[in-house]
């Protein structure tokens, strides 16, 4: 499945990536927003801005993107408020909305464009206790679908209305973009295997327990977890690994962990995981 | 009922028995270990036997068949990953046992002493007294003199609280309580020279990197991961317990040293991170897991706290000694 890969910029995405934009300033994130939409420009995608606030103020973000006017006028470039959308009198539905961005990308290449370049900000639904699991189902369900598609996903959030929850909406994705210097885990999710890529440490064990129960969701039956690009994990987050492949086993859901990087080898051995020497 | 068996002294099967048999003859080695095996046999103890080549042939002749009785029966060489993983195999080897319920035998023999880094196995045969101490078995530790250098010899005198004396187990006059054992054996707790580096750490969503940055440019590259996760473990304790940590680093003759501190209640507990995590996923391992990727360790309570220092030897002495 491949490392994580840590964006500095929103550039260098192509179709089949998918990845999250975690920001806490507002000009820093409409310049990203902009260098991503300049990419897919020049590519000649069809773009979507789904983002927060009315599709005036969306424009506003998109100023320093040239040929914005005719690039809207086209509708090459397509805004949307992400309030029209997600507008709290229903539950957020995770096949549903899969089922519309697939719905997207085909309609792209219907249209003549070589793909759907798209970047959602699911600040709210990652702010809501209640809708941040679903939109986990949800990116699970997109994750696995990505990879040799036409689709470019970005999904950004505030950090600042988020709060902590911020880093399980970006460990779905095997990009991401970081703000601070805290470490950085993806879990990625295809077919019964799961791949956990990157660091995780006492930071983050917290938010690799969320992600493990919606894995839990996400699938049926055994499991493969597969760390062979794990570059660190200390014992606190082995731990969860433990305590999640004990609780899978006693609802009869057994969990094999497999192609064990170095560092993980040290210490699941501590927790009598993992494949034979 | 006869009493106390012949072979095993006054153990009646309650507790830990913990008896060095030092031998110059296979004659001798064979009078000490087949009645032991056999008489365990002939009671229904189960009998577990780790042994050196020698050892193992001698009791194939002897017992015949009955060694498919043994309830472990596996070579020494087998058993050595270093001293903090050896003990936690036996551990492990120990835990249907310990369920039954039953007293049972060991016939060790740690042939690895005399292997380079072997002789730090005397710190964990000294730690097995305490650890283990209420597991109902005598384990019988075989030693030739004829293999081993006589330090070896005499640190294990120290750490068994029975020696065989050629006729019966009696009471080791060189032995030392476990505290008191590694205490002398551990590096000295002397003062950090006046040049060394400090690093104050608070922050938990932060601490790796802000530790990496540093570990960076004072690591023992060959080593460096193992250096960052054991010290990450120790800086993440003190972070629990007391909400921040102070490393701190200097070079001490062979090897780079990291000292681990914290404000928190302290602990002086001189075996901590020598036992093996029980089973279970809810007990600590990091101290555990620190020490073991160490080449030294030691830990005091301090007026201040606790600190634990990590030492690691020099890349270049680590080439010299595989070149040499």
């Amino acid at each position: 499945m491949g490392r994580l890969k840590v964006l500095e910029r929103a550039a260098g995405l192509a179709p089949g990536d998918h990845g999250s934009w975690a920001y806490d300033d507002d000009a820093g994130f409409h310049r990203a927003v902009t260098e991503y939409f300049a990419e897919g420009r020049d590519r000649g995608e069809q773009l979507v801005y789904v983002g927060n606030g009315p599709e005036g103020a969306l424009a506003d973000h998109l100023r320093g993107l040239g040929q914005r006017e005719r690039l809207l006028d086209s509708g090459q470039l397509r805004l949307h408020s992400v309030q029209d959308i997600f507008d709290g009198t229903a539950p957020f539905d995770p096949a549903a909305r899969a089922e519309e961005f697939w719905r997207q990308a085909d309609q792209a290449v219907a249209d003549g464009y070589p793909g759907l370049r798209l970047l959602g900000d699911v600040t709210a639904l990652v702010a809501d206790p209640a809708a941040l699991p679903q939109l986990l189902d949800y990116e699970f369900g997109v994750d696995r679908l990505m990879a040799g598609s036409t689709a470019t996903g970005l999904c950004a959030v505030d950090q600042r209305r988020a709060g902590n929850s911020w880093a399980r909406a970006a460990a779905v994705h095997g990009i991401q973009h970081l703000t601070s210097g805290r470490s950085a885990f993806a879990v990625r999710l295809s077919g019964e295997t799961v791949d956990l890529v990157g660091e995780v440490d006492i930071a983050n064990t917290a938010d690799l327990v969320a992600l493990l129960e919606a894995v839990r969701r996400a699938t049926r039956g055994p499991l493969r977890l597969r760390l062979a690009d794990l570059d660190f994990i200390d014992v606190g987050g082995t731990r969860a690994l433990a305590l999640f492949e004990q609780d899978m086993a006693a609802h009869g859901r057994p969990v094999r962990f497999e192609q064990l990087s170095r560092a993980a080898l040290r210490t699941l051995r501590l927790f009598g995981l993992g494949e034979a020497p | 009922m006869s009493g106390a068996p012949r072979t095993v002294g006054g153990w009646t099967g309650y507790g830990f028995a913990h008896e060095a048999c030092v031998y110059d003859t296979d004659a001798a080695v064979r009078a000490r270990v087949l009645p032991f095996v056999e008489e365990g046999l002939d009671r229904g103890e189960p009998v577990v036997v780790v042994a050196g080549d020698a050892v193992r042939h001698m009791l194939d002749a002897a017992l015949g068949k009955r060694v498919d009785d043994l309830e472990v029966y596996a070579p020494s060489d087998s058993f050595w990953f270093g001293g903090h993983e050896t003990l936690a195999t036996y551990y492990e080897s120990m835990q249907p046992l310990l369920e039954a319920g039953v007293p049972w035998r060991l016939v060790g023999e740690p042939t690895w002493l005399a292997t380079p880094g072997g002789e730090v196995w005397s710190r964990f045969e000294s730690v097995a007294n305490v650890a283990f101490a209420d597991f109902p078995y005598y384990s019988l530790c075989l030693h030739d003199r004829r293999r081993l250098d006589p330090a070896l010899v005499r640190a294990q005198l120290r750490v068994h609280p029975t020696v065989w004396d050629g006729h019966q187990p009696v009471r080791s006059p060189d032995y030392q309580p476990t505290e008191a054992y590694l205490r002398s054996v551990e590096p000295a707790w002397s003062a950090p020279p006046a040049e060394h580096s400090t690093l104050g750490i608070t922050d938990v969503v932060t601490a790796r990197a802000d530790l990496r940055g540093w570990l960076d440019t004072r690591t023992v590259p060959s080593r460096a991961s193992e250096v960052l996760l054991a010290v990450y473990e120790l800086v993440t304790n003190a972070l629990r317990a007391a909400g921040a940590a102070e490393v701190a680093q200097w070079t001490d003759g062979m090897h780079v040293v990291w000292q681990i501190s914290d404000g928190g209640p302290g602990f002086d507990d001189a075996i901590a991170g020598y036992v093996p995590p029980p089973p279970g996923l809810e007990s600590g391992r990091g101290l555990w897991l620190a020490r073991s990727l160490a080449d030294d360790s030691t830990l005091r309570g301090t007026a201040a706290g606790t600190a634990v220092r990590l030492l690691f030897r020099h890349d270049e002495v680590v080439r010299r000694q595989m070149a040499g």
